[in-house]
Order: structure tokens, then C-alpha cells, then sequence
């Protein structure tokens, strides 16, 4: 059972002295973040029980937590690994190097490899936004070395509002464009319209990248049929019980650590709907421009601000694999996302991921006819909210309440009513 | 799937270290299998078995590097702290702590001679033996073989601790110790060769621990109740890295499930510690009817005094298992019981932790019953009169065991030290 809020996050790195870790007193729990220059290998968590912890047991604590990440990335080699076919669950234990290499070694040497590899694509940063100018500040902020290096930056108002285009105005460089009609695919696709780049890499108003984050998104557009690139997507804090549901009972950002591939095969895995959203998250996301444009960009009937929830970019992801193109996730990516804080905003981020979920497997229907949607929708879903609903009860006698439960429900019932979506393929304009 | 032949003997005892090139592993005659222990730079960090039946009579290397790769080891995770070590600054050895080892033996001297020798050979290689005693406690010995055996080896100090019962002797020992560190090792068993650098390691990393403790893995799997018990999980802890608090985060039955935090037969005390806790509970381990769970129930007592257990995969010793079906049966039965006792006496001395104990009780029960439906269906290698000896034992345990050995044992005491 997890504590109770605040929690803090730390962040460790094995090729820096390791700190000894000591948690202020009102603190219940901490997540640890694992890294190896920058590289995330590890998480693990600690209790108030768990400390304080001399340097040398912080050590012990990344090492095991860090060891299958790292083991799997030395084994992979530079290679990405087949996404979540069943065949395709890498077993950490690689062998020691006959000439005695430490393992950390091989571990930067492989990420030197990775990260000195070319970059063919030219970038444009779009940042959709809506009547958040005070977060939009921090993110541009956030941003500001690479406006200072003239990367291409596009901010789409979807609101649009005064203060949001002071805000943009205030900052040279930046570029302004409204897009009146409400809707995150909308204002996605004004973005892509208006960005001069190769390639738009996305960043929410409520996500802080990491100084480097662009550049891993960009090597991995390597081939011409690499359409889309994930990064990792990490909490910013967990301060509040709805920022930790956010993330441990919603499962944001439970991404993995090791570069993935998914392509046909993972399509031809899935029969009973293809997991689109195991691809990442849209708050760290880059596609290729060419091919939004050549697939229709994003579906404007469905996501935020339309239909509601989510879905916008899953269902991008599912018509991209379903066109033959490739999507790649890239961990050496990272950004910290601000979760929502308070827990009816979280109620309603469920009913949304319920809602939209279901929206955008009507959608994908609608425009690939994979059944495995409909079976998702129809059975394999209700099939599981009704398990949990049975056991809801024991979990509440435990102490550990299933509250986020009724939210999903009403909202996956809610997104029934888009059925039409399903029935009809959409108009190409 | 299960096969017969997973518990078979013999099974022979093999090394490989992995920083080497592999070697085809050729079976000895009669042997059907092996059970390998890997090592990484020496240290302990994994292990294989391999059978006969599955491999042929010759395992090529390329076979070898697949079963190796397909199970889990520690070495990373020892590299990787070598790494965090040295990006510390800190490369040179631990200093061997100061340390009293302990072994607590009754009418075993054929056994106790081996066990100190190995002892000797780890403080030897370290040249430690100004910082290290062996000490030899005789529980209520019934001749005098074990005296004879010990006082023939030198530098070994021994006592005789005369009220019958192990928790008697280890509290002997620990009135003795005039160490910082006491060490328990039990006479049947081996340390390795890496257990006192490990434990070095683990002392110098957690200054302020209250018990230091690793795997007990074979020392030999020559009978059947030898690898039926091995391959059951034997005493269970993995070949893992670990540092046990009062509490671990996403689980509900710690610190109840003691047992995964180590076993007797390894495990090392700052003095300071085991006495600030009270030592042992002498109405454990008392020998028939009740001979376990002194140990669980001392660290269940250091971890809930807010002391830390580190837990080194390479501060291994050598257990040579019960050889005999009836002997397994008996320690199955006796675990049972040792479990529910001190689940019993916990509801008791500690009330905040019951909800713990209900769940490890259902855990064993449950884990019980899975085993009675696979060893009456002839898979898995516990048989069935194992299961039933254990669900037997605890419901024993449940019901009173602890009162009555508490009443057995206060009679006992007065018993010798009435003169």
C-alpha cells in the first residue's frame, strides 16, 4: 500500500558521488529517480523507515533498482527493443565483458554511441495552450535555451485570450497563432500548419522538458517511415494525494526505461485491440510533419476540447501504424509533467481517460475496421471495470480504496453515445 | 514443465566465474544433475541447476551462457555499487570488524570440526585473527566428543551452556561476546570463502545496523530430501541485495514474514543490538517439540526496534540439509509450528502488527494448500506427507504451542539452576 501524501522526488546519479538521503520530517514517502549522466536507469522508493541512508546504502538501493535497466540497455546494444509483444520482454542478465569492463563502462559507452548519433531533421516546438498563461510562462521559461539557439517556437492559443498572447508577445522569437475553435486536435493542426520544421515536437503548457530533451527525439527520426517519436514523461511533484493517483493509480507515464520500436509487429500481437496508448504520452511527443499532413492530421472530432478526455494523439498513433509507418519511444528523453493537484480535478482527468478512451477506440474503428476495438470497447473493458467493481468492496475494508473507479466507469459509459464514429469512416477534407 | 528427474540425486556441487571464458560442464558418472553456484570477481552472485535429463551429459558452453543469462544474478548490482564506491572516492578493502563468531552445536562433533576450519581459513586470509574469536557453545553435552574435538584446535575458545535448548547457547554466547559483532554460524554448515570479506563490506556500509545476514545455500545434494528440500526454495532469501526496515514499501505482511530476512544458520548481530533487544527468546528453539523460529524472532525484534538488516548476497555459508525423508518431515513440521508460535506471541507483545500476522497466517495456509494440490498431483518437489507435516505444525503453533514451551522452558531453568 502506498503512504500518503507529500512525497518528494529525488534524483540520483551513479556516475556522481551518491548522496546519503535523509527525508524531512512532515514527508511519507519519496520516489527516487535512478540516473547515469542524465540517463533515467531506475526508480525506486523509500519509506521515512527506509532512512537515513549513508551514502554507500543509497548505492546499494540504485544499484538494484538500476541494474536490470542498464543490464537490458548494455544487452540491446544501441538497439531498440520490439515493444510489448509478448515475445519480445528482454531478461536482464547480460554476461560480464571478458576484459573485466565495469559495467557502468559498457553502459556509457553505449549511451555515447546513442547519443552521438546524426541528426537529419530539422524541428519546430509547438506548444498548445488554453487560458493557462502562468504555466505557459514556466514552460517557455523552461524553453529559454532554446529559443536563445533559434530553434522555431509556435505557441497555438486554442483560447485565445489577452493575457496569453502578452505572455508569447513578451518573448522574442516566439511565434503566436490562434486557433478560436476549441479542440486539442485543432490546435495541433494549426500548429503543424503554421511550424517550418521537419518535424513539430509537441510540449503541454503543464510539462518542464529537461535541458536536452529535444535532440534523442530527433535522432530517432533516423528512417523515413518513423512517423512519430515518444519520450519519457516523468512527475514534476507528488506533493498532493491527486498528484500521486495521477501517476500510481492512473498510470501516467509508466513508459519504461529502455528505447522501444513498434511497428507491424506489434500490430499483428494485439488481437483484441491494438495498445496504442503503451506508446507514450502526448505531453513528450514528435511527429513528422510530412506525414500528419499526408494522414489527415489529428482527428479534430475527438480529444480535449471536442469530444473531451483524451485520444487525440493514440488515435494518431493507431492510424499511423495501421498506414505501415513505425513509432519510436525514446527514454533518453525526458520531461517533467505537473499533475493535477487537487483530487476533483483528478476525478475528472479519470472520467476523461474513460470517456476519451473509449472515443478514440470508436474512432480508430471507424477509420481502420479492427475489430479488436470494438471487442475493447464491448467486452474486454466492461469485463474489467466489472472485476474491479466486484473487488471494489475488499479494497475499501483495506484501507486502499478503488476511488478513481466510478469516474472511468461513468465516463467510459458516457463515451458510448459516440458510437457513430464507428460507423462511418470520416470525410477527407 | 515438472519432471521427475528435477529430484533425482545425486546432484553434484560445481563453480563457475563469470568474469572467465565458459567451459562445457561434463557430468561425473551417476550424477543427474548439477547445482552451480556463480561467482562474479569470487563473489557469490547466482546460481544454476542443470540436469542430466534435459542437457545430455555434456553442457556446451553456448547451452551454459542461455541458463545463465535466463536466471537472475546480482552481479550488476555488486559492479554497479563498485562503481558508486569508487565514484566516491572510496576503492580500499573494509577492515574486518571486530567480531566474535559463534557456533552453538550439541552432539555433533563430527560436524563442528569442519565448520571451524572453514572459519579459520576466512579470518586467516584476511589476517584478522587479533580482531576475530571462534567460540565454541556445548549444549548440555551428552559426552565429551565435542570438547575433545574442539580444544584440539587452537585459538577456539568453548563453553559449556548446560540448560538444553539452541536459544540457551545463543544467549550464552552473547553474555560472552566481548566483540562489537557476534556472529551466529550453525555447526552444520560451511561459510564460504567470500563470507567474512562481505560481511566486511556490509559493516563498513551500515555502521549502525542491527544484523548482518546472506544466503544459506547446499552444501551437498546427495539424498533425495536434500534437493526436495533445495529445490522446494530452501531457506529462501535469494542470491539479492537487501536492506530490511520496520517497514517496506508495498508490503503488507512486513516485518510478520520474518523469515525472509534470513535464517540462523547466517546471520551476524552488533552486539549492541541483539542486546538491546533482549537477545533470544528462550522458549524458541528449544529442540523437539518446538526446535525453530528463534532466529525469525530476533530480527522481527531488531527490525521493530528501528534497526536495520542488511542482507549481502555474497555473505553465503554452506548448509548441508537433512538427509533423510523422516528427519525433513520432522523440520517442516517444526517450521509450521515455529511460524504460527511466533505469529501467537506477537498478537501479544506486539498488538499494532496483528493485521500482519492474519496475513501471513493466510499466506502460509495458502501457500500450503497450493503445495498439497501439485504434490498430490506428483508435481513440485514437496511430497505430500511434507505439506500436511507443515499445515499440521501450524496449526499447533496457532493454538497455545507458545504458552505451553514458555511453561516447559521456566520449568527447565529452574530445573539446572536448582543445584
Amino acid at each position: 500500500m502506498r503512504p500518503p501524501a507529500p512525497w518528494i522526488i529525488l534524483d540520483v546519479d551513479l556516475a556522481e558521488p551518491l548522496p546519503p538521503i535523509t527525508l524531512p520530517p512532515e514527508v511519507r514517502g519519496a520516489r527516487v529517480h535512478v540516473r547515469y549522466r542524465g540517463a533515467v536507469v531506475g526508480v525506486f522508493h523509500l519509506l521515512p523507515e527506509n532512512t537515513p541512508l549513508s551514502a554507500a546504502e543509497t548505492g546499494v538501493l540504485a544499484a538494484k533498482a538500476a541494474s536490470s535497466a542498464i543490464a537490458s540497455l548494455v544487452r540491446l546494444g544501441g538497439r531498440a527493443a520490439p515493444a510489448h509483444t509478448p515475445a519480445a520482454r528482454p531478461w536482464p542478465t547480460v554476461l560480464p565483458a571478458p576484459d573485466g569492463t565495469a559495467l557502468v563502462d559498457r553502459l556509457a559507452a553505449t549511451l555515447a554511441e546513442r547519443r552521438s548519433r546524426p541528426i537529419t531533421v530539422s524541428a519546430s516546438i509547438v506548444i498548445c495552450t488554453r487560458g493557462r498563461p502562468d504555466d505557459l510562462a514556466a514552460c517557455l521559461d523552461a524553453l529559454a535555451a532554446e529559443i536563445a539557439a533559434g530553434r522555431e517556437v509556435v505557441v497555438v492559443d486554442n483560447g485565445p485570450d489577452a493575457a496569453t498572447e502578452a505572455v508569447v508577445r513578451s518573448r522574442a522569437g516566439v511565434r503566436y497563432v490562434t486557433e478560436p475553435q476549441p479542440g486539442l486536435s485543432r490546435a495541433r493542426n494549426a500548429g503543424v500548419r503554421a511550424a517550418t520544421g521537419d518535424v513539430c515536437v509537441f510540449v503541454d503548457d503543464d510539462v518542464r522538458p529537461e535541458p536536452g530533451w529535444i535532440e534523442p527525439l530527433l535522432r530517432r527520426f533516423d528512417a523515413p517511415d518513423i512517423a512519430v517519436v515518444c519520450g519519457l514523461v516523468l512527475p514534476w511533484s507528488l506533493r498532493t494525494e491527486a498528484e500521486i493517483g495521477f501517476q500510481y493509480v492512473l498510470g501516467f507515464g509508466g513508459m519504461g526505461l529502455l528505447p522501444l520500436i513498434f511497428d507491424a509487429d506489434f500490430v499483428a500481437a494485439w488481437p483484441r485491440g491494438v495498445p496504442v496508448w503503451l506508446v507514450g504520452a502526448g505531453a513528450n511527443m514528435a511527429v513528422r510533419r510530412r506525414t500528419v499532413l499526408d494522414l489527415g492530421g489529428f482527428d479534430e472530432r475527438i480529444g480535449p476540447g471536442a469530444a473531451g478526455g483524451c485520444g487525440d494523439d493514440s488515435e494518431y498513433w493507431h492510424r499511423v501504424l495501421f498506414a505501415g509507418q513505425r513509432i519510436a519511444y525514446e527514454p533518453l528523453s525526458v520531461v517533467r509533467h505537473q499533475h493535477r493537484r487537487d483530487w476533483p480535478s483528478l476525478e475528472r482527468q479519470a472520467y476523461g481517460y474513460g470517456f476519451g478512451h473509449v472515443v478514440a477506440l470508436f474512432a480508430q474503428y471507424g477509420r481502420n475496421r479492427d475489430r479488436g476495438d470494438l471487442v475493447r470497447a464491448f467486452y474486454v473493458l466492461p469485463r474489467w471495470f466489472f472485476g474491479r467493481l466486484v473487488r471494489m468492496p475488499l479494497r475499501a475494508a483495506r484501507g486502499d480504496p478503488d476511488r478513481l473507479l466510478p469516474a472511468t466507469i461513468r465516463g467510459h459509459l458516457a463515451g458510448l453515445r459516440f458510437i457513430r464514429l464507428a460507423l462511418r469512416r470520416p470525410r477527407r477534407d | 514443465m515438472w519432471a521427475r528427474s528435477v529430484t533425482t540425486p545425486p546432484y553434484e556441487m560445481r563453480e563457475i566465474e563469470l568474469t572467465r571464458p565458459l567451459e562445457p560442464v561434463v557430468f561425473a558418472d551417476g550424477m543427474r544433475g548439477a547445482h552451480v553456484v556463480l561467482r562474479h570477481r569470487g563473489r557469490i552472485a547466482g546460481r544454476i541447476w542443470l540436469e542430466r535429463a534435459r542437457e545430455g551429459s555434456t553442457v556446451s558452453p553456448e547451452v551454459l551462457r542461455e541458463r545463465i543469462a535466463a536466471s537472475p544474478t546480482s552481479w550488476p548490482d555488486l559492479d554497479l555499487h563498485d562503481a558508486c564506491r569508487a565514484a566516491l572516492g572510496r576503492t580500499e578493502p573494509a577492515p574486518t570488524p571486530s567480531l566474535t563468531i559463534a557456533v552453538c552445536t550439541r552432539g555433533r562433533p563430527h560436524l563442528v570440526g569442519r565448520c571451524l576450519a572453514a572459519l579459520q581459513a576466512v579470518v586467516a586470509a584476511r589476517g584478522a585473527a587479533d580482531r576475530v574469536d571462534l567460540l565454541v557453545v556445548d549444549n548440555a553435552p551428552p559426552d565429551g566428543e565435542t570438547r575433545a574435538v574442539v580444544t584440539a584446535v587452537p585459538g577456539v575458545r568453548y563453553v559449556v551452556e548446560t540448560v538444553p535448548g539452541l536459544d540457551f547457547a545463543r544467549n550464552r554466547a552473547l553474555s560472552e561476546c566481548t566483540r562489537d559483532h557476534l556472529a551466529y554460524v550453525d555447526d552444520d554448515a560451511v561459510v564460504d570463502r567470500g563470507w567474512l570479506d562481505a560481511l566486511a563490506e556490509a559493516v563498513r556500509m551500515s555502521p549502525e545496523a542491527g544484523a548482518f545476514t546472506g544466503p544459506v545455500l547446499p552444501l551437498c545434494l546427495e539424498t533425495e530430501a536434500q534437493l526436495r528440500f533445495e529445490r522446494a526454495g530452501g531457506f529462501g532469501e535469494g542470491i539479492v541485495w537487501e536492506l530490511h526496515d520496520g517497514r517496506r514499501w508495498e508490503d503488507r505482511v512486513h516485518p510478520a514474514s520474518a523469515g525472509r530476512m534470513g535464517t540462523g544458520a547466517n546471520m551476524v548481530f552488533r552486539t549492541a543490538a541483539l542486546r538491546a533487544v533482549g537477545g533470544f527468546d528462550e522458549a524458541l528453539d528449544t529442540g523437539p517439540p518446538l526446535p525453530g523460529g528463534g532466529d525469525i524472532d530476533s530480527y522481527y525484534r531488531i527490525v521493530r526496534h528501528g534497526f536495520r538488516i542488511v542482507y549481502h548476497p555474497a555473505q553465503a555459508v554452506h548448509h548441508e540439509h537433512r538427509r533423510d525423508m523422516a528427519g525433513l518431515r520432522r523440520q517442516y513440521h517444526s517450521w509450521g509450528v515455529s511460524l504460527m508460535a511466533l505469529v501467537d506471541k506477537n498478537r501479544t507483545t506486539d498488538p499494532d502488527l496483528r493485521a500482519e500476522g492474519r496475513r501471513i497466517t493466510r499466506w502460509l495456509v495458502r501457500r500450503n494448500l497450493r503445495d498439497l494440490r501439485r504434490a498430490v498431483t506428483g508435481r513440485g518437489p514437496r511430497v505430500p506427507r511434507f505439506v500436511v507435516a507443515e499445515l499440521a505444525g501450524s496449526l499447533r503453533g496457532m493454538f497455545g504451542e507458545y504458552r505451553r514451551s514458555q511453561r516447559r522452558m521456566d520449568a527447565r531453568k529452574k530445573a539446572h539452576t536448582q543445584p
